[in-house]
C-alpha cells in the first residue's frame, strides 16, 4: 500500500481492558488523510483510552493500532496533540512561548531551545495571533487564548494527524469557531481527530463521526439520527433539524 | 530613629559574623557559610521543580528516610569500622533508595498510593533510630532531625560540592525535558521524552538536594527550605527559570541571615533559617492579598 492511499489511521480488532473491566472491543476504523473526523460518546465509553491508543500511550491487549502503516511510537513525529486544557496547573510559571517550545521537542532535546526553534515559535504564535503574549504566564490567558496556544504547539511539530481532546470545552462559540478556522488554514492537508462532548461543534464541524461506547460504530455527520444516539449514550434523546442544518443540544436532548 | 538603631545593630552582628569567620576555632562556621552557597544553587532549582510540580510530600518522604542512611552509617562505623562511611554518605544512599521506591510507587501504584508512600517515610526513620539506638557511646538523633552547626565537616562539604556540580549541570542539561514533564508529562511522553526517566531522575535529584543541609538544618526542617524560596518566587516569577532563579538567591538569603542570627543569638541555626523563610513567605502572602484587594 503507497503513502497516499494507506489510512492514517488505523484500528484493526483492537480490544483493551483495566484488569478486568472490558474498556474496547474489536474497535475496528480508518481515517484517511485530510479526513476531520470526531469521537463522540459517553463518559467512561472508551474515547479516552482509545485516543491514549493511537497516541501510544498505552499499547491494546488485542488487535493493531497503525499510524501512516507503523506502530504509533514510530510515526509520533507526525503527530500533534492538544489535549484538554483543565489538565494543567493554573500555577505552574511559564510563558506562552516556553509552552508552544514544547512542540518542538524530540525524544533526545537537551538543554535549551536553540534560536531557530524560538523563531519558528514566536513565527508560529505570530500565524495564531498570540505573538504579543509570547511573554505572557499562560495561567493568565483566557480559555480561548489557552486553547490557541496549545494548538499552535501541537502544530509547532508540522504534524499530519492533529489529535485534539475536547477543544471546545471552556471555549465559547466564537473562539471555537476561529481555532477550527486557524487549524483548517494552517494545514489543509492535515487530517485531523477530534474527541468531544458537544454535538452541535461536532454537526458544524466535521464530516464524520466515531461513536464509542465500548464498541465502535463510524458514521457519517449527517445520518446521525435520534436512534444512533440513543443507542450511543443509553439515553433518550430528541433531535432537533435546523434551518442551518446544525445539531444543537439542550438539557440532554439533541436538536437536529 | 529606630531604623538608625537597628541599622547600627545589624551592622554590629555582621561585623561580629564576619571577624568570627576568621577565627580558627571557630571554623565550622566558615563551613556552614560555604556549605550555606554551595547548597543554595542545586536547592533553589530543585526546589523550583518540586514546588512546580507539586511533589512536596513525596520530597518530604524521602528526606525523612534519610535517617535510615545516617543510623546504619553510624552503626557500621561504628560495629564494623567502616570509617568510609559518614553519615552523610548514608544520608545519600538512602534518600536515593527511597526516592527510587517513591517513584515506583507513585508511577505504578494503582491505590493507596499515600500509604505506601508514608511506609516509606516512617520506615526510614524507624532503621535510623533502631541504628543509633544499637550504636555504642551517645548519639544524638535531635542533630540530625533538626540540624547542628557543628555537625558541618570539611568532608562533607566536598561531598555536597560534588553533589552540588552534578545536580546543577544535569539540571542545565536535561532542563527542557525535564520542565516539559513537569509541565505535561503526557504530551512529553508523545514527543518521546522518556517521561517516566525524567520524574525519576527529578525525584534522584530531590534526593540529593535534601541530603546537602541535612546536616545544618536537619532532615526535618530541610523540606521547608526545599517548598518556601520558590514558593516564594512564584508570586512574581512569570517562567520557570525566573523562578528558579528567584528560589536560589532566596535560599541563600535566607540560610546566610539565618547563620548570622543564630550566631549572634547563640541560638540553633536551623531553626532560625525556616522560622525566617516562613516569616518572609507569611509577609509576601499578606502582601500580595492586600494588593490584590487593592
Amino acid at each position: 500500500m503507497t503513502e497516499a492511499t494507506q489510512p492514517v489511521v488505523c484500528l484493526k480488532g483492537v480490544h483493551f481492558a483495566y484488569g478486568s473491566q472490558v474498556v474496547l472491543e474489536d474497535a475496528d476504523f480508518d481515517i484517511h488523510a485530510g479526513e476531520s473526523v470526531c469521537m463522540v460518546g459517553p463518559n467512561g465509553g472508551g474515547k479516552s483510552t482509545l485516543l491514549k491508543l493511537i497516541l501510544g500511550l498505552i499499547k491494546p491487549a488485542g488487535g493493531a493500532v497503525l499510524l501512516f502503516g507503523e506502530s504509533p511510537l514510530q510515526s509520533r513525529n507526525r503527530v500533534g496533540y492538544v489535549p484538554q486544557q483543565v489538565a494543567f496547573d493554573p500555577l505552574f510559571p511559564i510563558s506562552v512561548l516556553e509552552v508552544c517550545l514544547m512542540g518542538s521537542m524530540r525524544g533526545r532535546s537537551l538543554g535549551w531551545a536553540s534560536k531557530a526553534e524560538r523563531a519558528d515559535a514566536l513565527a508560529m504564535l505570530d500565524s495564531m495571533q498570540l505573538a504579543d503574549l509570547a511573554r505572557t504566564p499562560f495561567s493568565s490567558l483566557s480559555g480561548g487564548q489557552r486553547q490557541a496556544v496549545l494548538v499552535a504547539r501541537a502544530l509547532m511539530a508540522k504534524p499530519d494527524l492533529l489529535v485534539l481532546d475536547e477543544p471546545t470545552a471552556h471555549v465559547d462559540v466564537a473562539s471555537a469557531a476561529r481555532l477550527m478556522d486557524g487549524i483548517r488554514a494552517l494545514g489543509e492537508d492535515m487530517t485531523v481527530l477530534m474527541v468531544s462532548h458537544d454535538l452541535s461543534f461536532v454537526a458544524r464541524t466535521v464530516p464524520k463521526v466515531v461513536c464509542v461506547n465500548r464498541c465502535v460504530h463510524v458514521h457519517p455527520t449527517a445520518e446521525l439520527s435520534s436512534e444512533v444516539l440513543n443507542q450511543l449514550y443509553g439515553h433518550e434523546l430528541r433531535m432537533v433539524q435546523h434551518d442551518h442544518e446544525h445539531l444543537d443540544s439542550h438539557g440532554g436532548h439533541c436538536h437536529g | 530613629m529606630i531604623m538608625n538603631i537597628w541599622t547600627v545593630m545589624e551592622g554590629i552582628v555582621m561585623v561580629e559574623f564576619f571577624q568570627a569567620l576568621k577565627d580558627p576555632d571557630l571554623v565550622f562556621l566558615r563551613y556552614a557559610l560555604i556549605l550555606s552557597l554551595v547548597a543554595s544553587v542545586p536547592l533553589g532549582a530543585v526546589g523550583t521543580l518540586v514546588v512546580a510540580r507539586r511533589i512536596s510530600y513525596l520530597a518530604a518522604a524521602i528526606a525523612h528516610s534519610a535517617l535510615g542512611g545516617i543510623g546504619v552509617a553510624l552503626y557500621l562505623r561504628e560495629a564494623m569500622d567502616w570509617l568510609w562511611l559518614s553519615p552523610m554518605l548514608g544520608a545519600l544512599l538512602s534518600a536515593m533508595l527511597s526516592a527510587a521506591l517513591v517513584g515506583w510507587v507513585s508511577l505504578c501504584a494503582r491505590e493507596r498510593e499515600d500509604a505506601a508512600i508514608g511506609a516509606i517515610w516512617v520506615s526510614g526513620m524507624a532503621i535510623g533510630l533502631l541504628s543509633i539506638y544499637h550504636t555504642t557511646g551517645y548519639v544524638d538523633p535531635m542533630g540530625y532531625l533538626f540540624g547542628d552547626i557543628l555537625l558541618v565537616q570539611a568532608a562533607d562539604l566536598q561531598l555536597a560540592g560534588v553533589v552540588g556540580l552534578i545536580i546543577t549541570a544535569t539540571l542545565l542539561l536535561a532542563y527542557r525535558p525535564v520542565m516539559a514533564v513537569c509541565f505535561d508529562a503526557e504530551f512529553a511522553a508523545i514527543r518521546g521524552v522518556r517521561s517516566r526517566w525524567v520524574y525519576l531522575l527529578l525525584l534522584q535529584m530531590t534526593a540529593l538536594s535534601v541530603v546537602l543541609l541535612v546536616s545544618l538544618v536537619g532532615i526535618v526542617l530541610v523540606i521547608a527550605l526545599l517548598t518556601l524560596p520558590p514558593a516564594i518566587a512564584s508570586m512574581w516569577a512569570r517562567s520557570l527559570w525566573q523562578m528558579v532563579l528567584g528560589s536560589i538567591f532566596l535560599s541563600a538569603g535566607f540560610l546566610v541571615a539565618g547563620l548570622v542570627l543564630s550566631f549572634s543569638w547563640d541560638v540553633p541555626t536551623g531553626p532560625v533559617v525556616i522560622l525566617l523563610a516562613v516569616s518572609v513567605y507569611l509577609a509576601c502572602l499578606a502582601m500580595g492579598r492586600f494588593s490584590s484587594r487593592g
